[in-house]
């Protein structure tokens, strides 16, 4: 039962960093229809200046303001550069000027802090008991952020007056003109947001584990199949299937026999077997209503 | 006309580009083809040190044939893509006359190119039992897997169950499968991860649930090695009765810092750390002028040594045809700190090292 549990809690970490990184996903693809697969790049790239700042200072809150003012930094470049493609309507063009500037960026991180692992904390981590489970305080703070985070921003989106401004845009952007807001700015501030969960993401990762140059790719590709798997209009279908995707190859992976020779290596196989299966069964999302065919 | 003149420059202009790396230029070139960006830079540009001071050792004493040695580097990342890439630039771009690897992974993905070039390529560190007999101009002064592996094993034996936690590359993997075919049943875990992984906590997890008696830890080295013991040792009480077998992954001292406790007794297998004047001496002085080489050890900086000492001596005796070279390689009795009166003969690595045994004692890796 413990091994279950900490197998559980130790996914939880994951399945919530591939959650922020699926709804930071989904609010930037509600307001512009563009995947902004860099957020997985650009999440590596605030870590790295969180790692920096911290070698620097010994200050974790004046590596948290660095940080925070880079993501706010590259929200706000990424508003400027995928902007055209939105008002043009060219979404598949602003999705591959996502993933061209997002693999610029990697290489750039690659360059300058050359592509080894590198740890934010030296030493053992510290770690909590919950029970029969135990984990990093990064850990737990990344999944009691995530569960808030998730929480907040479910209710916003579904719930508020400001949410439904932000489902309104893409699909009828003359009302929601008409009632005066102001649909850059909204924009921008959904980017923001997106480059500071995801930054978020990065750090807590960077504490938890290690940086290195390529992290956020791996994470950016399941938080992108989560959000086609789960519906790329209902963030509930995101929330269950970030989760599906981590936990349930990682239950498979440690609960299958030796013999069988699967591994941590394994892993992508089954993400990509368990996204299939939900296609075929659920092609229009996990929460998606049986429409009517005329 | 035009058509037949235009065909005729190109050739002309392509035959000049390709010159062949035997065309006996009167210089001699060594590409090296190591890691210098990644999780096992560190490695490469320890090796690194080692050569540059020992080219100017060779040239100093005159190079060859009374021109300066010169030394091409191209990062291999440990990679056989980036390896091969690295190999057919030195070869067709800059001319080198010989080429030197560091990872198994890189001597292995380019052993087809060095037959087909006629290439000759000398590594100092790759360990990977399949270069023997890989091709016939690949060799490598550095003792085989086989060697650690069978030390290894011979730790291991009396346990009656082991896990093992190995590193996807070829020189772990080329381990893994030692132990697996050599103890069988007695092997109730075995997990492999990517090199570019970070937490490792679920594979911990699910060794630690093994309830083993032995646990190999086979990663390559470096960071990589440095966040898989620190994040087995948030759980170091799980680990109290297992013994740990390793290998030079966690030699230097400070692939074990700050995990003392859960280090304690880990059994280390590599090669004898060389104690004589002549290599301490010179490896003193490598770390004097261009910086510490503490990971690599010592065995690998006399071999790197060797290396570069052997192929300027045998081109100095026969040229730089790669054929010649290859063949005194073989034939020869070689000089250096490892290889000094060896011969390869009809093996593709160095024969006659010996395995040694470390045990850590406080904090220390011991020679037992």
């Amino acid at each position: 039962m413990s091994f279950f549990l900490q197998i559980l809690a130790n996914t939880l970490v994951l399945g919530t960093q591939i959650l922020m990184f699926a709804m930071s996903l989904y609010l930037i693809r509600s307001v512009s229809k563009i995947e902004h697969v860099a957020l997985g790049a650009i999440a590596t790239f605030v870590a790295y200046m969180f790692l920096v700042a911290f070698k620097a200072s010994g200050s974790f809150v004046a590596a948290s303001i660095y940080s925070i003012v880079w993501a706010i930094f590259f929200g706000g470049l990424s508003y400027y550069l995928l902007e055209k493609f939105y008002k043009n309507h060219d979404t598949l063009l602003g999705l591959l000027a996502s993933l061209s500037f997002g693999v610029m960026l990697e290489s750039l991180i690659a360059i300058i802090f050359e592509s080894d692992a590198k740890s934010i904390i030296e030493g053992v981590l510290p770690t909590v008991s919950l029970g029969l489970v135990k984990l990093t305080t990064p850990g737990l703070i990344t999944i009691l952020m995530g569960v808030v985070l998730a929480v907040v921003i479910v209710f916003i989106v579904r719930k508020t007056p400001y949410g439904r401004i932000l489902r309104s845009i893409t699909e009828n952007n003359a009302l929601v003109a008409s009632l005066g807001v102001d649909q850059a700015k909204v924009r921008m501030f959904v980017y923001c947001l997106g480059c500071i969960l995801t930054g978020f993401v990065g750090v807590m990762i960077g504490l938890n584990a290690a940086v290195t140059p390529y992290m956020g790719f791996n994470l950016v590709i399941t938080a992108f199949i989560a959000l086609f798997v789960g519906g790329v209009t209902d963030i509930r279908g995101v929330v269950v299937a970030s989760f599906l995707l981590t936990l349930i190859p990682e239950f498979l992976i440690n609960y299958s026999p030796n013999s069988l020779g699967f591994s941590s290596s394994h892993k992508m196989f089954f993400v990509f077997i368990i996204a299939l299966l939900i296609i075929f069964v659920r092609p229009n999302g996990l929460f998606a209503k049986q429409t009517r065919k005329s | 006309m035009k058509k037949i003149s235009f065909l005729a420059i190109l050739a002309i202009t392509l035959a000049g580009c390709a010159g062949t790396p035997t065309d006996g230029d009167g210089t001699f070139k060594v590409g090296v083809i190591s890691p210098l960006s990644g999780g096992a830079a560190q490695y490469g540009l320890e090796q690194q040190r080692v050569f540059d001071y020992t080219l100017d050792q060779i040239n100093a004493g005159g190079g060859y044939r009374g021109t300066d040695v010169e030394l091409v580097y191209e990062d291999g990342k440990c990679s056989g893509s980036d390896a091969v890439t690295a190999f057919q630039k030195l070869v067709d771009i800059d001319e080198v006359d010989v080429v030197t690897t560091l990872c198994s992974s890189e001597s292995l993905a380019i052993a087809p190119l060095t037959e087909s070039s006629q290439v000759l390529a000398v590594s100092a560190t790759s360990s990977n039992p399949d270069i023997e007999g890989a091709s016939s101009f690949l060799y490598s002064l550095s003792y085989s897997d086989d060697l650690i592996g069978g030390a290894m094993l011979e730790q291991l034996k009396g346990f009656k169950s082991v896990a093992i936690i190995s590193e996807q590359n070829d020189y772990n993997i080329g381990l893994k499968n030692i132990f697996e075919a050599a103890l069988g049943d007695t092997v109730v875990a075995s997990e492999m991860f990517e090199p570019t992984m970070t937490d490792f906590r679920n594979i911990i997890e699910k060794v630690s649930n093994a309830d083993v008696e032995a646990i190999v830890l086979n990663p390559f080295g470096g960071t990589t090695a440095t966040n898989l013991i620190k994040q087995m040792a948030e759980s170091a009480a799980d680990f109290e009765d297992t013994q740990l077998v390793t290998h030079i992954a966690y030699l230097a001292d400070e692939a074990r810092a700050g995990v003392a406790d859960l280090a304690e007794g880990m059994i280390i297998v590599d090669v004898p750390q060389m104690t004589g004047d002549d290599i301490v001496q010179f490896q003193a002085n490598v770390e004097e002028k261009h910086g510490e080489v503490t990971n690599i050890g010592s065995y690998y900086v006399a071999s790197s040594h060797d290396v570069l000492m052997n192929l300027v001596e045998l081109a100095n005796e026969v040229g730089e045809d790669s054929v010649a070279l290859r063949d005194a390689l073989v034939a020869d009795e070689l000089v250096g700190f490892v290889a000094g009166g060896l011969s390869l003969g009809t093996n593709n690595f160095l024969k006659g090292v010996q395995a040694a045994v470390y045990v850590v004692t406080e904090g220390v890796a011991v020679m037992q």
